[in-house]
């Protein structure tokens, strides 16, 4: 797995720059946001490195046993056995499948930063990523609801903001439908009974 | 299975009726305190140890529960011990109680949880805690506890075609028992169509689907076999097993409140899941199995996750906890009965108490006082629980 980790591998400073949001990544009330000048930046830049073209998650892996760890561990492996083992950074698989999901149907509570007045529901996606075998959270891009998933779905990470406050834009890594790889319904419920 | 001793009496149990009063949470506690007392037949002073289940939302007098209560009742000079455990902190106070009988450092100990919660979702304390996944998860993704219930119901539904009727089903068979137990706070019955109108509130789950938030106190009096023996107890209700276990590497299961599990690219996971391995330790301890178990109590988060448990703790094979629903084995009358409390679907969650509430419960069970609820001759009974951050619980007990 080591291996593995030299091609995963993103150098991560140059991936660090601000970059105007892509075209269509967000509507409604955040439009003010995207035609504002205020610089761009990720929400949670250990975690996430937002970049226009490859927006990533920042994982490290334990470089001896080949495990992920996301949010990154830099102090010590958790694969037991594997203590002295080297942690190096890398960014997580863009691509996975989805896992499950579900919904936000009221306003969650702070410290969620509310972007719209009435509350709009928002998906949440879990996300099962082959090469990491691995599940990570993310909000659904905005304008796809929770009817418009299906477990199996292909899912892409993309960037959108999150919220916008006096200095900037925070950028948040969401999930977004691979257009054509929905999986019917029927197909899946019924295969396991 | 070793010849290590596992059990102890429950010499008495207390427990307030829930709701949402608004009261100080040590009212509460004093209140399930006195019941299981006068319940042991016993005086306070006669207490020789204090294990208290800490709540972290209200502040300084939370995280210091097992003093909080001693003072309460009247400072006597007493140990004490305090657990935090998020929803499993009452199974390590009946623990940390249980070592302190089993080591002979006392005979007698009381255990005691009790809450008040807000209004709403449960939400992190305020404050900027941008290094704390707990706060994170709200901030960075809006993910409420539902969150994760609505994931894994989801989940069910595309795994083992679980359906929406099916979470409402388990809804009104717990509101049916729920409504004749004095201390539930909600004693309605509910019918499928009612649950099924409720708002959505994290798909698939709607709100008569989704356990609130509760204020609440249990308590227990737990002694040694030979304490109740000379107090003329000795067919008490015993715990004979407990669990407290954490999940094993790695966790493939998304977990509150994290975004991401384990990952098993590296090492393979062997064994039991974690979920699958709570009871599992309890039923080892205790040298019995699911199937000789009577009733359970299981943490009905949201009503889909009640079907998980029954998987969990053995009581079907993976994928079967619709049909045994649905054929009516764990309702009231059925071959093994979930939830005749009427579970957390009918209390609500008041945290440091609901584990403690729960051996409240099969202690009655067992005791064959629990009236129009009453599991004909149950005589074994395992409670279930899951604490945020990775913390089991399990509790069996038999009498």
């Amino acid at each position: 797995m080591g291996d593995l980790s030299q091609l995963l591998a993103w150098n991560l400073k140059d991936r660090q720059k601000l970059h105007t949001p892509r075209s269509g990544a967000h509507d409604g009330s955040l439009m003010s946001a995207s035609t504002s000048a205020k610089p761009q930046i990720s929400a949670k830049p250990d975690w996430f490195a937002f970049d226009v073209e490859q927006p990533h998650l920042i994982a490290t892996l334990c470089t001896q046993s080949g495990t992920y760890h996301f949010p990154p561990e830099y102090t010590m492996s958790r694969a037991p056995g594997f203590a002295d083992s080297e942690l190096t950074e890398v960014a997580l698989s863009r691509t996975g499948t989805l896992w499950s999901y579900t919904n936000a149907g009221y306003a969650p509570p702070d410290p969620y930063v509310q972007t719209s007045d009435p509350f709009e529901p928002f998906a949440i996606a879990a996300v099962e990523l082959s090469v990491e075998k691995m599940i990570v959270l993310g909000q659904v891009v905005d304008g796809v609801s929770s009817d418009e998933l299906s477990v199996g779905m292909q899912m892409q990470l993309v960037s959108e903001p999150l919220f916008e406050d006096d200095q900037a834009i925070h950028m948040i890594w969401r999930w977004k439908p691979v257009e054509g790889t929905a999986v019917a319904n029927d197909a899946t419920s019924g295969g396991a009974a | 299975m070793s010849a290590r001793e596992t059990e102890v009496a429950i010499l008495g149990v207390g427990m307030t009726e829930w709701g949402k009063w608004g009261r100080p949470f040590v009212e509460y506690g004093v209140a399930a305190i006195r019941e299981a007392i006068a319940d042991a037949g016993i005086d306070y002073s006669d207490i020789q140890f204090v294990a208290g289940a800490a709540t972290v939302r209200n502040g300084y007098p939370g995280y210091v529960a097992g003093a909080t209560f001693a003072q309460a009742m009247g400072w006597t000079g007493l140990p004490i011990s305090t657990s935090y455990a998020a929803c499993a902190s009452g199974t390590q106070a009946i623990s940390s109680a249980r070592a302190q009988i089993l080591s002979g450092a006392c005979d007698v100990a009381l255990v005691v949880g009790a809450d008040t919660t807000p209004k709403g979702f449960l939400a992190p304390s305020k404050g900027e805690r941008g290094d704390d996944p707990d706060w994170l998860r709200f901030r960075l993704l809006g993910a409420t506890n539902p969150t994760y219930f609505g994931l894994y119901a989801r989940r069910r539904m595309d795994l083992y075609g679980a359906t929406e009727q099916d979470f409402a089903l388990v809804k009104a068979k717990n509101s049916k028992v729920g409504a004749r137990n004095p201390r539930a706070r909600y004693k309605k019955e509910f019918a499928e169509a009612d649950v099924l109108a409720s708002p959505m509130v994290a798909d698939p789950l709607r709100l008569l689907q989704i356990c609130a938030t509760s204020d609440g106190g249990a308590a227990l009096v737990l002694c040694s076999k030979q304490y109740a023996e000379n107090k003329g107890a000795s067919g008490a209700v015993k715990v004979r097993g407990i669990s407290t276990v954490t999940p094993t590497f790695p966790n493939a299961v998304i977990e509150m409140p994290n975004f991401a599990t384990d990952s098993a690219a590296g090492v393979a996971h062997v064994g039991a899941t974690f979920r699958d391995s709570i009871a599992a330790s309890a039923y080892a301890e205790a040298g019995l199995g699911p199937e000789d178990m009577h009733l359970a109590e299981v943490y009905d988060l949201s009503s889909a996750l009640e079907l998980d448990w029954y998987e969990n703790i053995g009581l079907c094979k993976e994928g079967e906890a619709e049909k045994m629903l649905r054929d009516g084995d764990t309702s009231l009358g059925g071959k093994i009965p979930v939830n005749v409390s009427g579970g957390l679907g009918a209390f609500g969650e008041a945290v440091p108490a609901q584990a403690i509430a729960q051996v409240c419960e099969l202690t009655w069970q067992l005791r064959g006082q629990a009236g129009d609820r009453q599991v004909d001759g149950a005589k074994t009974g395992v409670t279930v629980n899951q604490g945020l951050f990775g913390h089991g619980s399990s509790v069996v007990c038999v009498r």
